[in-house]
């Protein structure tokens, strides 16, 4: 490399006079650190590229084909792999016998998984009968609309709604939560027109993937980048969840105990009439021949026996009364199982192998059931 | 040879000023967006 010196001009001599002429090196760095209009331009076409590249490269259908590994932030990141596994439905051929599972944790840690799940009731039916368990952590009436909206065209067999009073009978503002938090990466006309219902106005959509969905991946795109170089996080069915010592375990009955409470005094009162679960019912219906089973929440007897009877037992009453009225089935699984307070982490998420067989076996067999009876019935045979 | 030397530092404080400005406007974008990353409530 020649230095500067060296490579001065004359004109370099005349408006330099007398100073030394800094190296390469003084000037890589003080141009570097100092403002200047190339530099600007370049930083917004670099930060431009960036914004512009992620918008072209994130699309459903890469989120479809990439490994969930790379995206998800922990083990509970639910939300991201039900988003995934919808887009993935979209893709793949109509499942004629195909079947969802929606509801929140009860509900996963409840069931094996979905291979178990498919091969008891493909077994029981002798047809081919995918189970795709759709469950995510707190999942809400409004999320089972989304994902539903997003699935049903693909899916013939049955869908399970797991309709806990806590779920069918939610807050008053749940939906503008809902509205303001969107949990799942992806637009639903049906929750849309749920939370307009609702009086709640739903965003406004640009209908570029990215930027519709900004909220749900800017973390997990930072999560992405860090697994390029990790490898993809692995993702367990059931992480181990000991269970709770008697002061954390009574305070997480009472609080559930209170929502169940609360929820019955919602329906008890009129305030409300299951508008949400209804809409859900009616969208399956109208666009797909699956059948719809309202599912209870799985309780532990610890629980069951801090909810009054008589009131409870109504309830069941009237859960039966609208599957009725609304052509579905209403089954509380969990409560006709037996099982004990030991097979618990706390007072709905079971935390042992050998119930959660118990509860998979017991809800496929009812299924399997109920799929064939309905089968067997003439087309347009009503319900 | 000077010439080089600028345009070089141009171009290594436009990537390292517009990545940051990318990363500033994701997150910004983010809070805007709603936090919907997770909803641990568990029921």
């Amino acid at each position: 490399m020649s230095d500067g010196n060296a490579a001065k001009t004359p004109a370099d001599a005349e408006s330099t006079s007398d100073a030394p002429t800094p190296g390469a090196g003084a000037v890589f760095v003080r141009t570097l650190l100092s403002p200047s209009w190339p530099g600007l331009l370049l930083t917004l076409i670099v930060a431009a590229a960036w914004l512009g590249g992620l918008m072209l490269w994130l699309t459903p259908d890469r989120v479809a084909s990439i490994d969930e590994g790379y995206f998800i932030i922990g083990e509970r990141d639910d939300y991201y792999v039900v988003t995934r596994r919808v887009f993935q439905i979209q893709r793949a051929p109509e499942e004629p016998n195909g079947v969802i599972v929606l509801g929140s944790s009860t509900i996963k840690a409840a069931v094996t998984n979905e291979q178990d799940l498919t091969r008891r009731l493909s077994t029981r039916l002798g047809i081919d009968a995918p189970v795709h368990v759709l469950t995510t952590g707190g999942q809400t009436i409004y999320d089972m609309t989304a994902i539903v909206d997003g699935t049903i065209d693909k899916i013939g067999g049955a869908v399970l709604i797991n309709a806990w009073a806590v779920h069918i009978a939610p807050p008053d503002d749940l939906a503008a939560d809902i509205a303001a938090n969107p949990r799942l990466g992806f637009q639903s006309d049906a929750l849309d027109a749920e939370l307009k219902h609702s009086g709640i106005e739903p965003r406004t959509r640009t209908d570029v993937y990215w930027l519709d969905n900004q909220g749900f991946y800017s973390r997990r795109m930072f999560e992405a980048a860090m697994r390029t170089f990790e490898g993809p996080r692995v993702r367990r069915a059931h992480p181990p969840r000991p269970r709770l010592n008697p002061q954390r375990l009574e305070a997480s009955v009472t609080e559930r105990a209170g929502w169940v409470a609360d929820s019955l005094d919602r329906i008890e009162s009129g305030k409300e009439d299951f508008d949400e679960l209804t809409d859900l019912v009616d969208l399956i219906h109208r666009r797909s021949k699956a059948k719809v089973v309202l599912l209870d929440a799985v309780m532990s007897p610890l629980l069951r026996s801090r909810i009054d009877a008589d009131r409870w037992a109504k309830h069941v009453e009237r859960m039966k009364a609208y599957a009725a009225a609304h052509d579905t089935v209403y089954w509380d699984v969990s409560g006709d199982l037996g099982l004990t307070d030991d097979m618990f982490h706390d007072d709905v998420h079971i935390n042992n192998d050998t119930a959660r067989e118990a509860f998979s076996e017991e809800l496929m067999r009812r299924l399997a059931d109920y799929m064939q009876t309905r089968k067997s019935k003439p087309a347009g045979g009503g319900a | 040879m000077i010439r080089f030397v600028r345009i070089s530092a141009y171009v290594l404080q436009g990537l390292v000023l517009g990545t940051l400005l990318a990363i500033t406007i994701i997150k910004l974008l983010e809070t805007a967006g709603g936090e919907s990353l997770f909803w641990y409530q568990e029921f």
